[in-house]
Parts: C-alpha cells; structure tokens; sequence
C-alpha cells in the first residue's frame, strides 16, 4: 500500500521530532515493553467512544505487549488488541510514565 | 464468555417468551463489563430455569429468568456485556437502554445488579459510576472472588461498598460462594424499590454520588478522565496484591497464539483436531442411535397391521424424524467443545488472528464475531452483526453469513461422511473440516467480492479486549449442549415432523398397483421384467427355489422404484432432472434437495422416506447408511459414490436452504432486496460448485 509509505515518513520524522522534544511518540512506535501515559487520541468519534471506554483515554498509562499489526496493549489491567492504523492515532508521553521492571512488577 | 458480544444468548434459536407470566414482578437487571460472570451469575441466581428469547422489535437478545429472593418471585435480566453506557454499537446501546427501561418489550429495571470482575476492578468500576448515576438502586457483586484470592489479590468489600456508597458482596459465580449474602442484598434493595416505587430510590442513588463524579461535568478534555482516575483511586485503595501471575502467564501464551504464523498454525489445527473429535466421539451413540431407530421401525412395523397406519409410522415418522434425531451426539458435542473453548479464552486470539485475513478481504475484525456464531445458526449470527458500526460492512458480512456451516448442515455432512468413509474417522474428520473450510474460503471470497462491487469501503480497525486465560467451565459447556440439545429436539419434533409426514405423502400418492405401473413402465423396463419373470419360472422348474427368490425379491424392487417414481415426489424429482443430472443426482437426491429449501437437514430424512428407510430397516434391521449406500441407479452403478456424495456435500455447503434466516436477513436489512440477492448469489455458487466437484471427482476416480 502507497498509504504505509507515507507513514513511515511520518513516523520516522516524528521519531525525529519526538526524541528532540523529549519523549512524545504514538502507540505504533513504541517497542514491547515500553510505557507511556496517553496525551492524545485522534481518531473519528466512534472509534474514539470505543476506544475511551476501554481505558484508552487521556491521562491512562498504557503498556505495550506486543508490536505487529494487530498490536497488543496493556491499559487498566486489561490486554486490549489493536489494529496499527489506530495506535498511530494514539500519542504518548513517556516520560510521564517510566516503565517499571519486569523484577519491580513481579515483586509488586 | 471471551468474546464481546458472542454471548451464550446468541447460540440459540430466536423464540418467542413462552411465558410472559410474572409481568406484575420487579426486575433486576444485570449489569458488567463483558466477560464478569453476568450470565454464570445469572444462571446461579435463576437455578438454570432461564429460557432464551428474543423479543421482537428489538436488535439484541435478553434473556429473563425467574428467581426466589428473600421468598419473593423476582425476574432477572441478563444483559449483554458493556464497557460504558455511552456505547456505539447498536447492541451496546440496546444494553443502555434496557438499563434506563426504555427498550420496548423488556420490563424496566427496578434495580440494577452490578458485577464486577474483581481481577480488573478499575476498568469494571468505570461501569459501576456510570450505572450508578442513573438514579436506580444498586447492589455490587463483586465477583470472580475464588480468583483473585487465588492470585493472592485482596478486594476489601467493605472498603469498596464505603468508596461507593451501595452494597458490595464478594461472590464467586464459578463456586457459588457468597451467593446468599447477595440474595439478601438484592432483597432488601427490593424492598427499598417497592417502598418508594423507583422514585425513592432514584433520589438515593443520586445523593450517595460521589463528590468527585458530582465534579466531573465540568471536566474539560476527555469526559473520561476523572472518572478513570477515580476508578484507579478506588481501586487503589480497596485493592492489595495483584494478579501478576494469570497476567503474565496468558502474555507468555499469547507470545505464541497470536503470533502472525504461528497462530494461524496453531488456529487450523485446533479446528482440525475439533472436528476430528466430533467425528470419532460421535461415532458409537450414533450407531446406538441408528440401531435404536431401526429396532423401533421393526417393532413398529410388527405390532401394526399392514397399511396406510403402519406405513405413515414407519416409513414418514419413524423414518424421517429418526434419520435427523441420529445426529444429535455431533451437534451436541460441537457445542460442547466449542464452549469449552470460548471459556478459555482462545476464540478472542481467533479473532486476532483472523483480523488480518478479514481485512485483506475489506472486511472489519470484528464481523468475525457473527462469522463465528454462524457455525452455530446464521440467524442468531445476523442479528448479532449489529456489532458492526458501519453500513456497508454491515449488510456485506449478512449477505455471507449463511454461507458459514451451520449446525443444520452438521446432519448432512454426517451423512455424507457416513456414506463415504465409515470407519475411518480421520479421513471423515478430515472432509468434515473441509467443508467447513469450504464454507469459510466461500464466505470470505463472497465478501471480497461484495467490497469491491456492490458496497465499497474502508473496513473499520480492530479494538478487542483479550480476556486472561481461565480453565474453561464444565458446568456452562453442559448448559449450553443441553439448551441446544433441546432446541434441535423441538425442531425435530415440529418442523421436521411436519416436512416428513408431508413428504412421506407426496412420495406415497397417487399409490398405484403393479398392473397400472406395468401399463406405465417404458418399454425398456417391460422387457427386464418380463425376462427376469421368465428367469424365475425356470429357476423354479429347475428346483432352485433360492435364486428363484433373489429374482423374486429384484422385481419386487423394480416396482417399488416405479412406484415411487409416478407419486407427486417422484414426478417433480423426475422433472428437475436435467438440472441436476450434471451433478450426479438421481431423481430422489433432487426430493432432498427440493424439500430442504425450507430447513437443510430435512434432506437427510427426505432420503430417509424416498429411499424407503424405515420400511427397510423394519425389515432386516439394516441401518441408515446402509441402505443409503446399497442404493443403485438403473444402470446398477451405486447412487452415492464418490463424485455425487462430494457434489452432494459442496451444494449442501454453499446453498442458501434456510426460509427463517431469509426472513431475518429482511427484518435487518429493512428490503427484500438482500435476501433475495442472497438467495441468488449462492444458489448459483451452489450450483457450480457442485457441478465442478462432481466433474472433477469423476475425471479423478
Ligand atoms: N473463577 C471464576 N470464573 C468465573 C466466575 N464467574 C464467571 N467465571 C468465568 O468467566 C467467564 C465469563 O463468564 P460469563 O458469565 O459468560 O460472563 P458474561 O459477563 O456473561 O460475559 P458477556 O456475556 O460476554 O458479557 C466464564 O469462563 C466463566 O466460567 C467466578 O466467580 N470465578
Ligand atoms: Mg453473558
């Protein structure tokens, strides 16, 4: 798809522009592991219904399990699956949300 | 439950509520995230008395069920699950709006019966706010307690039952703890209700808000946020330990279960290994059951007198209703294996894993939710498409849903696998799985075809929780196999009844005597029989009085076959013959086939009745398939070889025979329109399909 190439430009900028800000990036580019605290969704009003009340809404902390399309995300003690073309709507600031250890969270 | 919106409610035929009785009884209405426990709770409460219905004029199935509580009569709703009120799939807002009581033919809540999953309590709570706010009386089961105890998680009920100002019991819906603490809450709040009539209790839900949801009007941004951080508060407070262990266990599995190969791998061959075990386990009760009908027929046969009584017995009930009711082991095990599987958790991983083929197709993930109904029922399967938010995905993905097996076509690929591979369970369990992938590759190419046609258009993203892993339920997988159990026994004992009396009259009149059949007996035909009469004589001349009895016994057999070929049945068989002699039908296969328009899994009992089943197991206590198999056309070859039972099969897969899924394909779309491009388009995909099958197999054997 001509679509996804355009999106990599996107994405590789962004990636660019994000590590220079600090750390804002979207779902898509985070890799398995990493945490972020939702600082904006853009995506059409049903999705976003959708999405919100399954905890992806703004202010929620939001762990990635798996990368691929469909991704896997972990927010509010759920694993919620979902499709690249809507994690790239997802931004993230990830500062905010330090992730901690896979020996912190087995300890917790 | 793992999936949204695949609720059990979905897996059975639409009924109308037999009994409206207790109209007068307050409800309560369950309410929860999807997979909380609503229906195993709800079944615990009710003792398993529920009855599915629909209730018509509205999109989603209910189901109400009658309980004791505190010694009065209550009725109790089960709803499907919710993540919020706000929702935007039609079936979530039905769910909303029976909450609220205003969904036309569902009784308004007098109370709302909140179950939380005590394992994701932040999430769950997000739901208890909202529901909180509509002003009812509230009672929290906070269930799934055997769990998280387990986990080592510890949920202070009354810490919660203090944070949001209404009952709290902890309850384990699986084990039954708990279960009399919670009829008690849900009694008094009854009585609470009766007191003030809702309006009281309205007002008492509202002033018990909490102050910080009182605030959130005012949120800017994301409506959402202060009541997620509430629900994480709450949580917080209330809540110690955690469920570390089921979360990283099923993240370890889904690791390789959701892996882009992998997973697809792993997919096919459970499916494979599904079908395998329904062939090889279904085997001995069938036999049991075939041998129970023809033991029947037999007696049936003896005690009666010869005639019209004896033969509309033997022949049309007997015969007919038996040749369905053998399959019942095999319906009733799919059931129960796939809702063993569905309880694991494993079907959500399906749908993840489907969800790129789905979308190579232009469909959204989520029509695989009605796709996978659909091997249950399509009717059920068409309504629950309502998950789909967009129009045109919406209509493509009901105008392919007949084409996925249904549990009616289970009899007919029985049969056919009977017929061709009795004995060799792998290889029947391997067609078996062939014709269900048939129906998939057929309704997923349909798809594409329409997305390209008729109805263009991005198809919409997955979002699709994955529930944790849990040991599937053995007490549901029964329920479920038993409600379908009885489901297909009504069926069998009315519709299919009534199509098999009908036919055994068509296929018996007008019942004419060997002298008119040998005045009608082409010249062909005149000429063997009288050759074969000359044989017998001189048998008997020549004192070999057996062969002169197999001789006897052959045109015997002649008259039956013209006999049945100058009734109504036969005429109309004879008549569609040029049309489906290209597949390798005979005259009788044309009956089923014609007959099964109406219902699919009538052709097996129609051959049953053509083929004179009943009367010829009354007889020597021959079975089903055994008298199917020895079947001969007029040039001595087997009726059901390879190339005519494989076209057989492939028509049955593709054909659209089912007139209530017709009618419900109408009151969803809102136009003939659909249904009769449906009806349409697979009819000749049947058709071509068969033909080709029948080609090749013939040129290959
Ligand atoms: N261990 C345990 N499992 C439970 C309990 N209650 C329900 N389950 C299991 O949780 C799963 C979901 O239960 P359901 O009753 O189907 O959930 P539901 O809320 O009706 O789901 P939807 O109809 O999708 O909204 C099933 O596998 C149940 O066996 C419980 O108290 N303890
Ligand atoms: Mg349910």
């Amino acid at each position: 798809m001509e679509d996804s190439q355009t999106h990599t430009h996107t994405n590789a900028r962004d990636r660019a522009v994000g590590s220079a800000r600090g750390e804002i990036r979207t779902a898509a580019e985070l890799a398995v592991g990493e945490c972020g605290v939702v600082c904006g969704v853009d995506v059409g009003a049903i999705e976003l219904e959708r999405l919100q009340m399954m905890g992806l809404c703004l202010g929620r902390r939001v762990r990635v399990v798996k990368a691929g399309d469909p991704m896997i995300v972990s927010v509010m003690g759920s694993r919620i699956a979902l499709a690249r073309a809507l994690a790239r709507r997802i931004v993230l600031n990830l500062q905010q949300a330090p992730c901690r250890s896979a020996a912190a969270q087995a300890r917790e | 439950m793992t999936l949204k919106s695949t609720s059990r409610t979905d897996f059975s035929l639409p009924q109308h509520p037999r009994h409206r009785s207790g109209a007068g009884q307050p409800c309560i209405a369950l309410a929860g995230n999807p997979n909380a426990g609503k229906t195993t709770l709800f079944n615990r409460l009710t003792g398993y008395r529920a009855r599915t219905a629909n209730f018509p004029g509205t999109t989603v199935e209910h189901r109400l069920g009658g309980a004791v509580i505190a010694g009065r009569a209550v009725r109790l709703l089960d709803l499907p699950g919710l993540y919020g009120l706000g929702g935007g799939t039609p079936e979530e807002r039905a769910a909303s709006a029976a909450l609220r009581g205003e969904l036309a033919g569902v009784p308004r809540p007098r109370a709302v019966l909140v179950v939380l999953d005590a394992t994701n309590l932040s999430r769950n709570l997000y739901l208890a706010g909202q529901v909180r706010e509509l002003g009812l009386p509230v009672v929290v089961a906070l269930n799934m307690i055997d769990l998280a105890r387990r986990e080592g998680l510890e949920v202070d009920a009354d810490a919660l039952a203090g944070e949001l100002g209404v009952p709290v019991v902890a309850v384990s819906a699986r084990t039954g703890e708990g279960l009399e603490a919670l009829r008690a809450a849900l009694g008094r709040m009854v009585d609470v209700g009766d007191a003030g009539e809702g309006g009281e209790g309205g007002a008492r839900g509202a002033s018990a808000l909490p102050r910080a949801l009182a605030a959130c009007a005012s949120c800017a941004g994301c409506p959402h946020q202060a009541r997620f951080d509430w629900a994480e508060g709450v949580e917080q407070r209330v809540a110690r330990g955690g469920r570390h262990l089921s979360r990283r266990r099923s993240e370890r599995i889904d690791r390789v279960l959701t892996h882009p190969m992998a997973g697809l791998g792993i997919f096919a061959a459970v499916m494979a290994a599904l079908f395998v075990a329904i062939f090889a386990l279904a085997e001995h009760p069938m036999q049991w059951g075939e041998q129970g009908v023809a033991a029947t027929a037999g007696w049936a046969d003896e005690a009666l007198p010869e005639g019209f009584v004896s033969s509309l017995l033997v022949d049309g009930v007997i015969g007919g209703v038996g040749a369905v009711l053998v399959f019942l082991p095999q319906i009733c095990i799919l059931f129960f294996v796939l809702t063993l599987l569905e309880d694991t958790g494993y079907l959500a991983r399906a749908v993840f894993v489907m969800d790129r083929l789905m979308r190579r197709v232009g469909l959204p993930g989520r029509a695989f939710v009605p796709m996978l109904s659909a091997h249950a029922c399509a009717i059920p399967a068409i309504m629950s498409s309502r998950v789909i938010e967009d129009r045109r995905d919406r209509l493509v993905t009901i105008l392919i849903l007949p084409l996925l097996t249904c549990s009616a076509r289970l009899p007919v690929y029985a049969m056919v696998t009977a017929l061709l591979f009795a004995g060799d369970p792998v290889t029947g369990g391997l067609v078996f799985a062939g014709a269900y992938a048939l129906g998939v590759v057929a309704a997923l190419g349909a798809a594409w075809v329409f997305k390209r046609t008729l109805l263009p258009g991005q198809s919409r993203p997955l979002v699709l929780e994955l529930p944790d892993y849990r040991l599937p339920s053995l007490r549901t997988a029964l329920l479920v196999t038993a409600d379908r159990a009885r489901l297909f026994l009504v069926k069998a004992g009315t519709i299919i009844l009534l199509i098999a009396v009908a036919l055994w009259a068509l296929s018996n009149y007008p019942n004419l005597d060997d002298r008119q059949l040998d005045d009608r007996a082409p010249a062909a035909v005149a000429a063997e029989l009288s050759q074969w009469r000359h044989e017998a004589e001189r048998a008997v001349a020549a004192g070999e009085a057996g062969r002169a009895e197999v001789i006897e016994e052959q045109i015997e057999q002649r008259y039956r076959q013209l006999r049945i070929e100058h009734t109504i049945a036969g005429r109309v068989g004879r008549l569609a013959e040029p049309v489906f002699e290209p597949l390798g039908f005979t005259w009788q296969v044309n009956v089923g086939v014609l007959s099964s328009f109406a219902a699919r899994e009538v052709v097996v009992s129609t051959l049953g009745v053509v083929y004179g089943v009943g009367e010829e197991a009354a007889e020597d206590a021959t079975t089903f398939r055994q008298v199917l198999a020895a079947q001969k056309r007029p040039d001595g070859s087997p009726v059901f070889d390879l190339p005519t039972s494989l076209a057989l099969l492939v028509f049955f897969v593709l054909a659209m025979q089912c007139l209530p899924t017709q009618v419900v394909a109408r009151r969803e779309t809102g136009s003939w329109k659909w249904p009769l491009l449906q009806l349409g388009y697979m009819t000749v995909l049947a058709y071509s399909g068969a033909w080709l099958t029948y080609q090749v197999a013939s040129v290959l054997t």
